[in-house]
């Protein structure tokens, strides 16, 4: 009896273990990705539907950016136009939505930054 | 022929629990490390972006299937650590067949791709089909271009964007490689001079200022300029990102700061501000009026510490240059720094009202203020 009880016990962990592992793989990876942004803001455009700023980021940690007033964390020197540059963090994609009456359309989109820093922003 | 019918004789064991149960755990213990080991074997982590039917532009077909029921991605990219993008075209079914030719765009500029793939008819691969591209930088951000043909009941649906696919277009997939998480190493590949930030923004003539940027030379050969005359010569760089430059005896004011390297001059100037020397007390904002207002309206910063001209506002959206004021206690500007007419929308098109925080602080020759906020109506 005490050998089954015993059993039963590991295979409920085993069961528990493997729901575990397996399952941390449903998550789509990109949902988990960590994207560093550093590099001079080059161009701005707003996303009226999304009150958005999707930010084109230079070389070397380019790349496609959405700062939002409403979420992004700005630090100094609070600059995100072109030419500042800018070095911050975002996680997931966001969507730019602009308005075509009497519908938004989409207009690519970028990484939704939670936080970034400025620099001045040249001459 | 007799001895065929002969059967192997077999013996029966009755299944006892506990081999029961060791066979359960077994089993899932098996496929734990067997999902992990295919995992860890397959090629990186996925890092396309379009992935929603509503994420691609009107003008090219969408990476995705609408004909099976799933949604499920036909261009997908997948990116290594070793800086390696895996673009897979197709998701292996008999009837797909995808033209081997792709294009990629990279920093603006489209190469042509050729795809490969196990079962090839003429230019066309059936099933599925790829292309490996080496030495990517991290961080990179990248369109690929791909066709590709389903044969859904016996008609040929060609570079959908929909289920009509009434156009064939290119079919685009977008992908980022994710930053490296090793740092920030690869300063700049390509080796362009170029100034990025300095170390201070204010100092005094003989202060030292660190330059942070790309391509400098590691010899004694930059040149400094200020406001386009050479101040400091024979400056060299350990590293090729920093520079260390000395402030030269010029008036107080603001400087365009460059670095030349024979007859390369750095694209970007960066405003590097002399100071009076006369321990003036850097500049604070107790308030802004009024605290929201249009777009291209007037705006005053109250506080202490501007000095008479050129005061910099340095806002969220750009730099309001070289502003006076005659009080010491004031400065007053218009503020438009779009190339268009802010209008705020919700989701549904319909129209909203947003209050959008602009960020300010004052810069002159006593310093950099605090920082305050006023809000633009749009």
């Amino acid at each position: 009896m005490k050998k089954i009880t015993a059993l039963r016990h590991l295979l409920i962990t085993a069961l528990f273990v493997s729901c575990v592992v397996l399952g941390s793989f449903v998550v789509p990876k990109t949902t988990l990705a960590l994207f560093l942004e550093g590099g001079r803001s080059q161009e701005a455009s707003f996303c009226s539907c999304s009150v958005c700023f999707k930010i084109e980021v230079g070389s070397p940690k380019s790349g496609t950016f959405m700062y939002c007033p409403w979420f992004t964390r700005l630090y100094a020197h609070y600059n995100i136009f072109p030419n500042a540059w800018q070095l911050g963090k975002a996680y997931t994609y966001m969507t730019c939505l602009q308005i075509s009456y009497p519908y938004c359309r989409t207009d690519g989109g970028g990484y939704l930054l939670t936080m970034t820093g400025t620099s001045h922003g040249g001459f | 022929m007799l001895y065929f019918l002969h059967m192997t004789p077999t013996i029966k064991k009755t299944l006892q629990p506990k081999h029961f149960y060791s066979l359960v755990i077994f089993v899932f213990l098996f496929s734990a490390v067997s999902f992990l080991v295919n995992v860890v074997a397959s090629v990186g982590t996925p890092c396309h972006t379009v992935t929603t039917p509503d994420a691609t532009p009107s003008t090219f077909g969408s990476p995705l299937n609408f004909f099976s029921g799933a949604n499920e991605l036909l261009i997908s990219v997948n990116c290594d650590g070793s800086n390696a993008t895996h673009i897979e075209v197709g998701s292996g079914a008999p009837t797909q067949y995808i033209y081997m030719y792709g294009y990629r765009k990279v920093n603006g500029k489209w190469t042509r791709t050729t795809f490969t793939g196990s079962t090839v008819t003429g230019v066309w691969i059936i099933g599925k089909g790829g292309v490996t591209i080496e030495g990517v930088q991290s961080g990179e951000t990248g369109q690929v271009l791909a066709y590709i043909c389903q044969n859904i009941q016996n008609t040929w649906k060609c570079g959908c964007s929909d289920t009509a696919c009434l156009t064939p277009k290119w079919q685009l997939q977008e992908y980022q490689l994710p930053a490296s998480s090793a740092g920030s190493t690869n300063s700049n590949g390509d080796g362009i001079l170029d100034v990025h930030y300095p170390s201070k923004y204010l100092g005094l003539p003989g202060d030292t200022v660190t330059l942070v940027g790309s391509g400098f030379e590691k010899g004694p050969v930059s040149k400094i300029l200020w406001n386009g005359e050479v101040q400091e010569t024979g400056v060299s760089s350990e590293t090729g990102t920093a520079l260390t430059i000395t402030i030269p005896n010029l008036p107080p004011g603001k400087y365009e700061v460059k670095v030349k390297e024979g007859n390369v001059v750095s694209e970007y100037g960066m405003g590097i501000w002399i100071g009076t020397g006369d321990n003036s007390p850097a500049p604070t904002i107790t308030s802004i009026s009024p605290e929201s207002g249009l777009q291209g309206g007037t705006f005053t910063v109250h506080g202490t510490g501007f000095t008479k001209e050129n005061n910099d506002a340095i806002t969220t959206y750009g730099i309001v240059r070289g502003l006076p004021s005659e009080d010491g206690k004031s400065i007053t500007f218009t503020y438009d720094p779009f190339d268009e007419k802010l209008v705020s929308y919700n989701e549904n098109a319909e129209r909203t009202e947003y209050a959008l925080p602009v960020n300010v602080t004052i810069m002159n020759t006593s310093g950099q203020s605090n920082m305050k906020i006023f809000n633009l109506n749009i």
